[in-house]
């Protein structure tokens, strides 16, 4: 394991009975890199992450974190050892505010889970940092809206904030610009490059744009294995990434 | 909003004070549909805690309810205990088995959780009447309501229902002041993201075998309480209080009322009650009644009646508030 | 006591409620492959069948009519209850299918006490039909073989009809890919109303076959519902061949468990529903 690896993955398989989602994939993640993932449809980009953080167990392969295996820990172990993800359908709390939405993850990063004999406003510095993060994230004016009845750009907001809420070292974003408009993206660029200054990045996306603002490095997934792994101008310039997702010209299309 | 508040004291002022001056109102037989009532609604709102709030529905409850039931009236019998410790115990012996099941129940959701919750009811129904001995089976166990003894005072018999109505009284209350209570803590939050969404309630950092777990035993635990003061109350218990129908109706409390409201499972619990009562004197067939009425509210009013009450309520003040200009 | 004589006559018990419970998770399990329902009024469809079958009896004398026209009878409540109510809760989700389904149980159950009273009934079976037969050494109820050949006679018909007929194409195309087959110009609606009556009439058969056999009383629903939930579910919701291989398992394990060990049957399926819910939660033989 190299100094500044902060995530490995060891030649993954994922097969759901005859099919093959992820088809050897052994990665390095550099710590503090914002490392993008770009792909066709059913590259194995989102079975990628679900085997990351728990939501699957590979069949085959290890995953190591700071050297450290968590390959086929449950979910919650993930993401108390500072792995966060989020989704590419939105997955927040509908009935729960967006106040109560994020003060919910602060809570299990204070690790106050399970107490049912002290009441919540016990807390303070939670609730602070609640309001904190919601004006980091531009949802404090909507903080007693319940989550459900936000608009569109403003949920995926919220799973962003929900996702990187808990101070997670290494986050990972599926296409968290999807169905957005030019400036909806753009907008959502700027709170990625402010929410993760200092951390690692790992980013799933269609979106052109925002993977070469973003990216340090990208990684190209096709058939469920990895294509090739390099800087946006390595990539830029692969033939085989053009012909495989680029399309020679073309710009890379949504689902 | 200090309006608004000003109406919540009044409110629940005269409640206590129509509470604590019932017996002189009513007659000794209405009081004990009141604390038939009382118990009911300490069932429906710990039910609701795992239904409602937890997003989990039950068809075992009736068991916790018959556990209680049959541990007071086993240790008023055969230990000779007095009114405290039997309610106590039957709330340990619930949890207990609570402990047990839930162990199982709690890595299910959805209807495999309903599925399994219907086998161990049917289960623990199974075990009630194949002990005989022990249960009395259908025919019964029967016991005299023994006196509450409390240190410094002595004991005070409960022989009178009007005794046993306030005794009755102060358990439920501050049980149902803990489930308020509940649903502001930590444990009772997390409850109800598994509700919305138990995945990522994982994904978070919670571990949701623990919520279910625990949330599951806290709801045993009341609905065992509430099984206890009723059989006290009856001085008798049966299997009959244990079957399917039972564990049905137990759901119909919660859901009548309205599950997503907090005080709708009592409301569901005293109108339901009211209703049997009302209604079994007129017909023996008041269960098409109470389908009818179940069947109708899944339909048009999933909220129940609580949600009913507020829409209305909020229809009515926008419209002042419209007029006021 | 000589137990190789006596283990034949109660593997064929096991099998005999094993048919029974078949014939019912065979509808269940239908109507869940491939609407997506649990019905929780199977039990009370099933007690409709046996109630029918007894007035058919009664008016008529013959058994073979009841067992024609009590299961259409049936069906056709199936029919009305999907159109009428259950239509309305589409991908609402299971909780309030669930509770729907429950209330409607709990209706009918008391429509039968009222119709027919809460006394068990004894249902007149034919005399082709009363005697025994010579069976492996032994003598066994005619009726009772009657309920297995019924039931193999239903497996077959049904296996034919989903997998080599048109229709049964059809059928499970629009579980599956509900939105293409709507487009094609199939009724889509129309063809989950006639799963939910085909469901509803083979719980009416078993209901006919069984009421002999188990005792017709109100509260035969809810007896055979718990064996009934286990087998869909050890079997796999939505296959077919799982409820039967489930229901010869739980139909077995009651046979030997109230000989052997009385208090326990119960207990075992418990522990057997609860071992595959947590190991394999989409049963032994079903998909997902």
């Amino acid at each position: 394991m190299q100094d500044g690896t902060i995530l490995e993955t060891k030649d993954l398989h994922k097969h759901f009975g005859s099919l093959t989602a992820v088809n050897g994939v052994s990665l390095s993640i550099g710590k503090g890199k914002r490392h993008a993932i770009i792909g066709p449809n059913g590259a194995g980009k989102t079975t990628l992450f679900n085997l990351l953080s728990g939501r699957f167990k590979p069949s085959q392969g290890r995953i190591l974190f700071y050297g450290k295996d968590i390959t086929g820990m449950p979910p919650y172990r993930i993401s108390r050892l500072g792995i966060a993800r989020s989704f590419q359908i939105i997955n927040v709390f509908p009935q729960l505010s967006v106040f109560e939405n994020v003060h919910t993850v602060l809570m299990s990063k204070h690790h106050i889970r399970y107490d049912f004999l002290r009441s919540l406003k016990r807390w303070k510095k939670v609730t602070d940092e609640t309001v904190r993060l919601l004006e980091q994230i531009g949802l404090l004016d909507k903080k007693d809206v319940l989550a459900g009845f936000l608009s569109y750009g403003e949920q995926r907001g919220l799973e962003v904030g929900l996702t990187i809420a808990s101070d997670p070292e290494l986050i990972l974003l599926d296409e968290p610009t999807a169905g957005m408009s030019m400036d909806e993206t753009r907008q959502a660029i700027k709170l990625i490059d402010r929410v993760t200054k200092g951390k690692t990045l790992l980013i799933i996306e269609h979106d052109m744009e925002v993977i070469f603002s973003l990216a340090d490095v990208i990684t190209v997934m096709q058939y469920g294995k990895v294509v090739t792994t390099g800087s946006p101008e390595e990539i830029r310039k692969d033939q085989r990434v053009r012909e495989a997702y680029l399309g020679d010209g073309k710009h890379a299309g949504t689902s | 909003m200090s309006r608004n508040r000003t109406w919540k004291i009044l409110f629940f002022a005269g409640l206590f004070i129509l509470l604590a001056v019932l017996p002189k109102l009513v007659s000794e037989f209405r009081i004990s549909l009141v604390i038939t009532m009382l118990a009911y609604s300490l069932l429906a709102i710990g039910f609701n805690i795992l239904f409602g709030q937890g997003g989990l529905l039950s068809f075992g409850h009736a068991a916790y309810f018959g556990v209680g039931a049959y541990t007071a009236i086993l240790v008023y019998k055969h230990l000779g205990f007095s009114l405290l410790p039997g309610i106590l115990a039957g709330g340990l012996c619930g949890t207990l088995l609570g402990v047990l099941f839930g162990f199982f129940l709690a890595r299910l959701r959805g209807l495999p959780f309903a599925l399994l919750s219907l086998a161990f009811n049917a289960l623990i129904y199974a075990a009630a009447e194949k002990w005989r001995p022990l249960t009395g089976g259908e025919d019964g166990l029967a016991m005299k309501r023994p006196n509450l003894l409390l240190p410094g005072i002595g004991s005070i018999n409960m022989f009178p229902t009007v005794n046993y109505y306030y005794f009755v009284l102060v358990v439920v209350v501050l049980c149902i002041l803990y489930c308020w209570f509940f649903t502001k803590t930590p444990l009772g939050r997390v409850n109800n993201c598994m509700r919305e969404n138990e995945e990522r309630t994982g994904f978070i950092g919670y571990n949701t075998y623990t919520t279910k777990f625990l949330v599951y035993i806290i709801a045993a635990f009341f609905c065992s309480v509430a099984g206890a003061l009723a059989s006290t109350l009856q001085e008798f218990v049966s299997t009959a209080i244990i079957n399917l129908e039972k564990g049905g109706d137990i759901v119909f409390l919660a859901f009548v009322g309205g599950r997503g409201i907090f005080w709708g499972p009592i409301l569901g619990a005293c109108f339901l009650t009211y209703l049997n009562d009302a209604l079994s004197s007129l017909t023996e067939h008041w269960a098409i009644i109470q389908g009818a009425i179940f069947i109708a509210l899944v339909i048009y009013a999933p909220d129940g009646l609580a949600g009913l009450i507020l829409r209305t309520k909020n229809r009515l003040f926008s419209r002042a508030r419209v007029d006021q200009g | 006591m000589d137990w190789m004589a006596l283990l034949p006559v109660q593997i064929l018990h096991g099998l005999v409620y094993g048919a029974v419970l078949f014939l019912l998770a065979s509808g269940l399990t239908l109507i869940f492959g491939m609407m997506d329902v649990l019905n929780f009024a199977h039990g009370a469809f099933y007690m409709l069948g046996a109630y029918f079958a007894f007035s058919v009896v009664v008016w008529t004398g013959q058994f073979w009519l009841g067992l024609i026209f009590a299961p259409l009878g049936v069906g056709l409540i199936g029919v009305f209850v999907e159109r009428v109510f259950l239509r309305r809760l589409h991908g609402l989700g299971h909780v309030p299918q669930l509770l729907l389904t429950f209330g409607i149980a709990y209706i009918l159950e008391d429509v039968v006490k009222i119709a027919w009273g809460t006394e068990p009934l004894k249902v007149k079976i034919p005399a082709i039909l009363s005697g025994s037969l010579s069976l492996l050494g032994g003598t066994y109820p005619t009726y009772r073989v009657f309920i297995l050949a019924v039931s193999l006679l239903v497996f077959a018909f049904m296996f034919v009809i989903l997998f080599k007929t048109r229709i049964g194409i059809i059928v499970r195309a629009a579980v599956s890919r509900k939105e293409m087959v709507a487009a094609l110009g199939f009724n889509v609606p129309v063809i989950f109303l006639l799963l939910f009556g085909m469901g509803s009439w083979l719980a009416g058969i078993a209901g006919v076959i069984g009421g002999p056999y188990l005792i017709t009383h109100p509260g035969m629903g809810g007896a055979i519902l718990v064996d009934l939930f286990v087998v869909v579910v050890v079997g796999g919701l939505g296959s077919i061949q799982g409820a039967m291989l489930a229901a010869i398992l739980i139909g077995e394990l009651q046979s030997f468990g109230v000989l052997f060990l009385p208090q326990f049957s119960l207990f075992l399926e418990f522990l057997l529903l609860a071992a595959v819910l947590i190991l394999k939660p989409e049963g032994l033989l079903g998909e997902k």
